[in-house]
């Protein structure tokens, strides 16, 4: 039987990947700290963070002939994040933003971190989830009022 | 409402101000990307060999006197190329790695993303899911016409408000072969002169698009009223019609 298999590691280069680099400098950070808002927890946020923008290298040369590879990979790195939450362990996190964002039901935090920290519109959250425009609203209102509670009782405490 | 009036935009702010951030660096990302790229390859191209191989063996285990082996029915779907094995990624152009063809199959053995059926359908599963209960067609098509195939799927499900609803949805594939949306295709609807049910897709006569067989109405025994031909193609956005009848 032949396998003749031993293939060059130059024959798996992400094909087309000009303008990768550009494309995960100027997306990492962003991503990183919308993960850490979500998770709460820094190391992990960075773990999912790689992770989804190394699956958008393998596939860099047709994501990168759409319109938006930013939001491909803004979804892979939501849906690891969810599956990453059931895990990690309940601790308080060193910021009181994440804290507060920790109490919202994990929807509500999405959407309040892609609309403060992605800078998303209620309808482009909509459209990216693929939920009514409504519901992100409702969302949104319901979320500040919960982080404008928890932020000033934590002033109050302080 | 003005949000950057809100305190909640300053705490936000500061927070994103705060995070010192370590990570990898994008060489070193793609390099990992490169490495999983190739050993999901390697799989495959085993996957292909052994499949290869299997005539001659059953041949040989069975020993069948003098009659000739069956002709090898599959072969290795990886171009070797004359590059050292220690180079790293570059900017050069790489040549062709085969991916894994598009199948059925490779709906079926993943979980795959699903956007929502909509509000009256609520209990059909969406997200990322098992298709094994929905999954009826899938077809493969070179939807952005960069000489790769990527797939056009028909779902089916048995929703609680209405007897069975069906719906399109384009893929694409990446390099390990797992399915990724790129949008809905197809969406029945409940009004009269509209879709309300799609019976089958096939891959256009291009390669490029699909043709899906339509109707406007079931009737209660299930009877279909009228039945239509009309073809689709990915515009790099979106999908559109551009063939076939616009109307019942």
């Amino acid at each position: 039987m032949t396998t003749d298999v031993v293939l060059p590691m130059s024959a798996f280069v992400v094909r087309g990947e000009q303008g990768f680099e550009e494309f995960y400098t100027a997306n990492v950070r962003g991503l990183v700290v919308q993960l850490y808002a979500y998770l709460g927890d820094l190391d992990a946020a960075e773990t999912v963070a790689q992770e989804a923008l190394t699956r958008a290298a393998m596939r860099w040369r047709k994501l990168s002939k759409r319109d938006e590879p930013t939001a491909w990979v803004r979804r892979e790195g939501w849906r690891l994040a969810a599956d990453r939450l059931r895990k990690l362990p309940d601790r308080p996190s060193e910021s009181s933003l994440a804290n507060a964002l920790k109490a919202l039901p994990p929807r509500q935090r999405q959407f309040v971190i892609l609309h403060y920290l992605a800078r998303l519109s209620p309808a482009q959250i909509a459209q990216e989830q693929d939920v009514d425009l409504t519901t992100v609203q409702d969302a949104l209102t319901a979320a500040r009022a919960a982080i404008t509670s928890q932020l000033t009782l934590n002033q109050k405490g302080n | 409402m003005n949000y950057e009036e809100n305190p909640i935009s300053t705490a936000f702010g500061e927070f994103e101000q705060a995070v010192a951030v370590k990570v990898a660096s994008a060489k070193t990302v793609k390099v990992t990307a490169a490495h999983r790229v190739r050993r999901h390859t390697i799989m495959l191209s085993i996957v292909g060999a052994l499949v290869a191989a299997m005539p001659v063996g059953a041949y040989a285990a069975l020993s069948l006197g003098n009659q000739g082996p069956p002709a090898a029915t599959a072969a290795p779907s990886t171009v070797v190329p004359s590059a050292p094995a220690s180079a790293l990624p570059s900017e050069t152009p790489a040549p062709t790695v085969n991916r894994e063809p598009i199948t059925k199959d490779m709906f079926l053995r993943q979980p795959v993303p699903v956007p929502s059926w909509g509000k009256w359908n609520e209990s059909c599963p969406s997200g990322v899911v098992e298709l094994s209960g929905t999954l009826q067609e899938v077809v493969a098509v070179d939807l952005d016409g960069d000489g790769e195939q990527e797939a056009v799927v028909l779902l089916w499900c048995q929703s609680n408000t209405q007897s069975g609803v069906t719906r399109v949805l384009g893929y694409d594939v990446d390099e390990t072969g797992r399915p990724t949306l790129l949008g809905p295709a197809i969406t029945v609807s409940d009004k009269i002169g509209e879709i309300q049910y799609i019976h089958g897709i096939r891959a256009g006569k291009d390669g490029k698009s699909f043709i899906a067989k339509v109707a406007n109405d079931v009737t209660t025994d299930g009877t279909p009223t009228i039945k239509q031909d009309r073809e689709y193609a990915w515009d790099g956005t979106e999908f559109a019609q551009i063939g076939g009848p616009a109307k019942f």
